[in-house]
């Protein structure tokens, strides 16, 4: 088991790392056509956008839709305190409160 | 020190010194904590060494790949399987990857490539965000990733080490920390219709590609086909 584990910590350590730093270096040092670029300048809102998404409704790995989906509520002061102040403490702080305060209540 | 063109090798500028860098950093250690600890309890208890699950930390930094790779090691998945499935998982990478790029370019290769090893969801975020107001050097990354990897790395281990001493952290609102992060984050990314639109778009494909094929490429995807449909929209409009 140890040969194994340790084969596969290898494997993943090096495509993880060959993922994250090909492109990076690769890109940065050609000129890429606007049309791509333009492209790459909506890749953070959709990935972020993305990931929100799946943190609220697909929590556990699991679709939640519904009114009694807590993440959903921790969200939603999240989300103003976030458009308010767009202060990454306060809204972390307001996100945390509120759901251990809803965990508290359940 | 704002975005200047003209600016050459930058490695440390007054808002972008490796302290700036650990500071942002804060909401994602804080974030990695609850997530560090329970892989490191599931890690143990799935057979493997405190040293094995240090160095996974180490050489891999990925959450969402170390979990998966754990989970399969536990049903005896063969080592091929694992190391495809994580690799699958882990696509993303490549994309935020080929968005940081425009901004790193002024950065020494060598360095990039050292620094690229922490670029994790959260690194990427946390580094773009700052990169839209100030240059991007090699100290505020390092910053950052530093922090992030750190508290990653410990909180994994001492996971492992604790066990089931550490009872229920969901009770301190800890499992919601990294969604709220990325919210803040996500929020200051929207600043016109546009970019509201593709968000839109990219939360709803996420969550619709999940539930059609319940694949876990569906972050990849959804990010994909929403800035394809972004750009599209965005030349459609230009020309008319």
């Amino acid at each position: 088991m140890a040969s194994k584990i340790l084969i596969i910590i290898l494997g993943m350590a090096l495509i993880n790392y060959l993922f994250r730093m090909l492109p990076l270096v690769v890109l940065s040092r050609i000129d890429l056509p606007e049309i791509i670029m333009d492209w790459l300048h909506f890749v953070p809102v959709a990935v972020l956008a993305a990931i929100v998404a799946q943190g609220i409704f697909i929590p556990e790995n699991n679709i939640i839709l519904s009114w009694k989906n807590i993440y959903l509520w921790s969200a939603i002061p999240c989300i103003a305190i976030a458009w308010k102040t767009k202060n990454l403490t306060y809204t972390l702080i307001v996100g945390m409160a509120t759901m251990a305060l809803i965990e508290y209540i359940k | 020190m704002k975005r200047n063109e003209n600016t050459e090798l930058i490695l440390f500028t007054k808002e972008n010194t490796i302290t700036e860098g650990l500071k942002d950093g804060t909401p994602i250690v804080i974030g990695y904590i609850p997530l560090g600890l329970a892989f490191g309890v599931i890690a143990a208890n799935t057979g493997l060494t405190i040293w094995q699950i240090f160095l996974m930390s180490l050489l891999i930094f990925s959450g969402s790949g170390q979990y998966i790779a754990v989970g399969m090691l536990a049903v005896g998945a063969p080592i091929i399987a694992i190391i495809i499935t994580t690799t699958l998982i882990n696509s993303r990478y490549l994309l935020l990857s080929a968005s940081l790029a425009p901004y790193v370019k002024k950065l020494p290769a060598w360095m990039v490539a050292f620094l690229s090893h922490g670029i994790t969801d959260e690194v990427y975020a946390v580094s773009l965000n700052h990169f839209k107001e100030y240059s991007a050097t090699g100290g505020y990354i390092f910053g950052v990733a530093l922090a992030s990897h750190l508290s990653w790395i410990l909180s994994t281990t001492i996971g492992a080490l604790m066990g089931n001493f550490l009872g229920d952290v969901k009770k301190f609102g800890i499992n919601f920390a990294l969604t709220a992060m990325f919210i803040s984050l996500l929020v200051m990314q929207i600043n016109n219709k546009m970019t509201l639109f593709v968000a839109f778009l990219g939360g709803v494909l996420a969550i619709v590609i999940y539930g059609v094929w319940g694949t876990k490429l569906n972050i990849l995807i959804a990010a994909i086909i929403s800035a394809t449909i972004g750009v599209g929209v965005k030349q459609w409009l230009q020309r008319s």
